[in-house]
């Protein structure tokens, strides 16, 4: 049965016009990313005399500091009017600032609400689920297809970047080091914890709305604002938290921290984070399946 | 008394503190059409959803006699229940090529013949552009779509033109008679609904008033003689030594016989007999709508 609603729940993926709408979205918003990455040269901001003064002092004092300036002055001359900030980085580390700059997230919290929400929408629960035997497998074959949509996004994700570096930062550059490889896995894990909150939220409430207005309030990273502030007060109480940070519990906040060069300690730990909140969404929503008639 | 598909025994559904079904008992014989009579918030959908498995029974139980076990029931069976559930932007074929992925259905022309039988072949246009009518037809289409022995249809015809629902009550004799389908049918629409139905419950406040075959209900319904004559209670003792016993006055003019076996000459010839002068004579039929609101009135 389970196969079954898994080929059916593909089946209706491939046929909203949403699925395609998101992918085509997520390119125009990883060009203007990387073109902004790229090409938007901030240092041609600065043009008052003043501000050249401050900032020829900050590079000299960079420069003093030894930093990775071999020659100031072209380097100065780089910044003034050469490529944008990342317009040397590699595709991976490209692929790296999209990730974590959240659009996958708010696309993904956008698509999951419609593609789940649409079962509420509909009623169509009452066509498949009689005697309630198979929601189990229906659950099984929804939040698989989930997953997979999520791991198509962030897999396109890839030529999206590729695309976009070649257009507007110069020079591609390709890396596959086993570090790129560790970082896609882990943030594709956590991007599948964040769809599965949210289509949790929508079977839970059983609507569409909740699961879209949260997941969209969850992937600007308010959730992390709240932990962050949560982080102050605890300090202020004088708890003792050591280093664990309370921001460190949210998806959004692990999504914007982790780069390529993350240490694994670090990805271990957004793993668990994800796991859990996976665990706790699925447990709640066979618990509303269990207690709940179909609507 | 035919064979029975199912019955259900004492089926109680409270929500909070309110008891939306009240020990509800019903027998659906095979091959019957039952028609399920009651007005909003009577607790039809209810009844209907907990025999379809979709919603549970605080106390009591869904006996599918007429099948091996509840599996077997349950793969057998297939739902209209309030509106139809069809996604909008899918086409009708698309809509039916989902439900037979999940029920793992791949015959070739099977989703063509579905569509053709409910009258909407080759519609290629998407659901959100279909008219009520046409959604009622489809999602007819869609509950056929496994071939189930026994169809719930709750309020199939609401919002239907006065075409639509002679397509779609031909529809259902055409299921019943040609493929064997039983079909519990719940409608406020009473007229319409004794077009079709051979088995009735009646159904007011959470309970089952009546449950009564299509000739009970005929038989209970009509054949009242209205008599206009000047002495009533002489009119009536001299019925009552004929054999009728459903005899009421209505005014100080006119007597009313309810039995069965009257009929207009019988009673003329008895009360010109007895010297009785009649001022009036005739029949009244009490059709279904009649009979229900005498049965749920008495029940208030």
């Amino acid at each position: 049965m389970y196969f079954n609603f898994l080929r059916m729940e593909l089946f209706r993926l491939l046929k909203r016009k949403s699925t395609f709408i998101i992918l085509g979205v997520l390119l125009a918003l990883t060009i203007f990313t990387n073109w902004f990455y790229c090409s938007v040269n901030i240092g041609m901001t600065v043009q008052t005399g003043d501000a050249i003064e401050e900032y020829d002092q900050a590079f000299e004092a960079g420069y003093d500091a030894g930093t990775q300036m071999v020659d100031p002055e072209e380097d100065y001359q780089m910044f003034g009017r050469g490529l944008g900030m990342y317009g040397n980085a590699s595709v991976s580390e490209l692929y790296n600032y999209n990730s974590s700059s959240g659009n996958v997230i708010l696309l993904l919290a956008i698509w999951v609400a419609l593609f789940i929400g649409d079962i509420y929408l509909s009623s169509s629960q009452k066509v498949y689920l009689n005697s309630n035997a198979n929601k189990g497998a229906w659950i099984g074959a929804k939040y698989t297809v989930v997953a997979l949509y999520t791991t198509a996004m962030n897999l396109l994700l890839w030529p999206m970047v590729l695309l976009s570096s070649a257009l507007f930062c110069g020079d591609v550059k390709l890396s596959f080091d086993f570090n790129f490889f560790v970082y896609f896995l882990v943030i594709n894990f956590l991007c599948i914890a964040f769809s599965v909150i949210i289509a949790a939220l929508n079977d839970i409430t059983r609507k569409r709305v909740p699961g879209l207005v949260i997941g969209i309030i969850l992937s600007q990273g308010l959730v992390s604002l709240l932990f962050a502030v949560l982080d102050i007060l605890a300090r202020v109480i004088k708890l003792d938290l050591g280093e664990f940070q309370i921001a460190s519990l949210s998806i959004a906040n692990r999504l914007a921290v982790f780069n390529l060069s993350t240490p694994s300690k670090d990805f271990c730990w957004g793993v668990t984070v994800g796991a859990i909140y996976i665990a706790i969404s699925l447990f709640f929503v066979v618990l509303t399946a269990k207690k709940k008639d179909v609507v | 008394m035919g064979e029975y598909l199912l019955e259900t025994n004492n089926l109680v559904k409270a929500y909070s503190k309110d008891l939306a079904l009240n020990g509800v008992s019903i027998h659906i014989e095979k091959g019957a059409i039952y028609g399920l009579i009651g007005r909003n918030g009577a607790g039809k959908t209810t009844l209907m959803r907990i025999i379809c498995g979709l919603a549970r029974p605080t106390e009591g139980t869904v006996n599918p006699i007429g099948f091996a076990n509840n599996k077997d029931f349950y793969k057998n069976i297939s739902a209209v229940i309030e509106s139809p559930a069809l996604y909008p932007y899918l086409n009708a074929y698309d809509n039916l090529k989902l439900k037979c992925l999940a029920y793992g259905i791949d015959r070739p022309g099977y989703i063509e013949e579905k569509l053709k039988i409910v009258g909407l072949n080759g519609v290629k246009k998407k659901v959100s552009q279909y008219s009520l009518g046409m959604k009622q037809r489809l999602a007819i289409a869609l509950a056929l779509v496994g071939d189930p022995e026994f169809l719930l249809l709750d309020e199939p015809i609401n919002g239907l033109d006065p075409q639509a629902i002679v397509e779609v009550r031909n529809l259902f004799e055409r299921l019943n008679k040609e493929n064997g389908i039983t079909i519990l049918i719940s409608s406020h629409i009473l007229e319409e609904l004794a077009k079709v139905a051979t088995q009735f419950a009646i159904i007011d406040k959470g309970q089952i008033l009546e449950e009564l075959t299509r000739e009970e209900l005929l038989t209970k319904g009509t054949n009242e003689v209205i008599v206009g004559c000047s002495d009533v209670d002489l009119a009536e003792s001299a019925l009552k030594s004929s054999g009728f016993t459903s005899i009421r006055k209505e005014g100080k003019e006119s007597i009313v016989i309810g039995d069965s076996n009257a009929d207009v000459a019988s009673i003329n010839k008895i009360l010109i007999e007895k010297s009785i002068s009649i001022n009036s004579i005739g029949t009244k039929s009490e059709g279904i709508e009649d009979y229900y609101l005498r049965l749920t009135s008495r029940k208030v």
